[in-house]
């Protein structure tokens, strides 16, 4: 390498060194420069190269937007210092979802994330599809079709996640007949359910037994530590509250819950500083954040935040909100489809909390 | 080795054509290559790095000098990081970023990646070959259908009201 000239040296910058500057490109530049020469092709294909993107990118929101003939992702960035945050309005990207499926009246909603990828589904019964995409590259592919078809008043929900050990990424899918009560309509019985699993590179889903919590039909799985959690409906009142299911096993298991709930609570699940959180919207002047700071131990819940609700939105309240970030300034990002009707945001930081709603600072946290 | 004595130590360095430099040793060792150099002992006369030449040396001595001056405050580093490399060229950045690589030290080399990575941005995948001194292997055929499979990437700015 003595004295050479610069188009000498350049042309020699070593793969290694290719992919680190191309890392940090826009997802949107990288894609680009899939079609510089063969080389960069094949380094951008490579999964190492993904998984090392996927350690530098920053945390960002994506935003399921749905209005009359629209129906996108964008994806948000936000500024988090010690003395400010900021959600801007500017989207990096945007995604079109009409031209994910075939079908003109494809209804798409989100089901799951995980490292960046999304579960989505065509929820119109008539043509019921999953997909796993990636946002970023508008890459996209169909899972095969899932055993059972879904019909009021059965449900499904699904989770997404990668399992500790082998890095298998894996779709359940939790198909629950019900039995409702003959006036209020909500579920007295689950006779029959199933607990199917898809694992992406392998063929076909496989059913593993029946599920053993009644899940809230409103609740998606939550990925975190491995493990999908799902908020549940205590039908037999031993106080469960809380599923999980093992990636790597296949194995449900009840999560400790904070408290022992008097009635159906308006709950999720999310990730707020690296551990399980619940946001509970129950009451009618406050929403209460729980932590639990040791995974799986029940002493270590807390309640972490309670945020009073400002007094537009007091009064009883009929929706579930999710905790998406503690900013570094003391504010927190709560995602709630109450205000904003058309706009669903769900998170995508990482191993994060994943639901589509609607969001909107809605004041001041106070930090117990 | 001489640190022990207690009294700043200096290192000299060589580049690949033979320009010599002082640098302290406490600056030095941000380069891995120079630390492991100089925990076995091989430091004690002119450490020769030939796959660096003289400018880029020069350049990176000033980086280990001005960042090992500034007390351990991510913020203020990341400034100094931005202006060392706010005016450089892409052939200067992409020498740093090979000497980066061979001293082996890790925060000059995301610090240029990241920078190259910034003026790649804007630029046409022409420009890209041109300055990495790429030739095109594509025949016009499948440099077609690799655009025509990522065609939006090379729309223009996409506004909301767009579909």
């Amino acid at each position: 390498m003595r004295n050479k000239g610069l188009f000498f040296l350049i042309i020699n910058l070593p793969p290694h060194i290719i992919i680190e500057i191309l890392a940090r490109l826009p997802p949107k530049k990288i894609i680009q420069c899939k079609s510089v020469c063969k080389k960069w092709l094949e380094l951008i294909n490579e999964p190492y190269f993904a998984s090392f993107h996927f350690t530098l990118s920053i945390p960002s929101l994506v935003v399921h937007q749905t209005e009359t003939f629209k129906n996108f992702f964008k994806i948000v960035h936000f500024d988090d210092k010690y003395d400010h945050h900021s959600l801007p309005r500017d989207t990096m990207l945007k995604f079109n979802l009409k031209n994910l499926s075939i079908f003109s009246d494809s209804n798409i909603v989100v089901d799951g994330s995980v490292h960046g990828f999304l579960l989505v589904r065509d929820v119109n019964y008539k043509h019921e599809t999953l997909y796993v995409c990636n946002p970023l590259t508008r890459e996209y592919f169909q899972l095969p079709s899932p055993k059972g078809l879904v019909r009021y008043p059965s449900v499904v929900t699904h989770g997404f996640g990668v399992s500790l050990i082998s890095q298998e990424y894996k779709v359940v899918r939790i198909f629950h007949e019900r039995e409702l009560h003959p006036r209020n309509r909500s579920c007295v019985r689950v006779p029959y359910s199933e607990t199917q699993v898809y694992t992406l590179g392998k063929t076909g889903w496989r059913t593993i037994g029946g599920a053993p919590f009644a899940y809230d039909s409103r609740s998606i799985g939550l990925f975190f530590e491995g493990r999908l959690h799902w908020l549940i409906q205590d039908l037999e009142a031993a106080h469960d509250l809380i599923s999980s299911f093992d990636l790597e096993n296949e194995e449900f298991r009840p999560i400790p819950p904070p408290f022992r709930p008097r009635r159906k609570l308006l709950g999720s699940l999310g990730v707020l500083k690296g551990c399980l959180c619940l946001c509970d919207n129950t009451s009618n002047f406050e929403i209460e954040i729980w932590v639990m700071k040791e995974y799986g131990v029940e002493e270590s819940w807390g309640r972490e935040y309670s945020i009073k609700k400002i007094p537009e939105l007091s009064g009883p309240s009929y929706q579930i909100v999710h905790a998406l970030k503690v900013f570094k300034d003391g504010n927190i990002l709560i995602s709630s489809p109450i205000r904003v009707i058309f706009v669903h945001i769900f998170s995508l930081v990482k191993s994060s909390p994943s639901d589509f709603c609607t969001y909107f600072i809605i004041g001041r946290v106070r930090s117990e | 080795m001489a640190a022990e004595t207690g009294t700043p130590t200096t290192l000299t360095l060589k580049s690949n054509d033979d320009e010599l430099f002082s640098v302290a040793e406490s600056a030095a060792i941000l380069s891995v290559t120079i630390r492991n150099m100089v925990e076995d002992g091989c430091a004690g006369g002119v450490i020769p790095l030939d796959n660096v030449d003289g400018k880029t040396l020069a350049s990176v001595i000033t980086y280990m000098n001005g960042i090992s001056a500034i007390p351990a405050d991510e913020e203020k580093k990341k400034s100094y990081r931005d202006k060392f490399l706010s005016d450089k060229d892409f052939e200067t950045l992409a020498d740093m970023v090979l000497a980066a690589n061979y001293l082996n030290m890790s925060c000059l080399m995301d610090a240029v990646s990241a920078k190259i990575a910034q003026v790649m941005e804007k630029k046409s995948v022409g420009w890209v070959r041109r300055k990495f001194g790429i030739e095109n292997d594509y025949t016009p055929e499948e440099e077609a259908a690799v655009k025509e499979e990522h065609k939006w990437t090379f729309e223009g700015v996409e506004t909301d009201d767009d579909n």
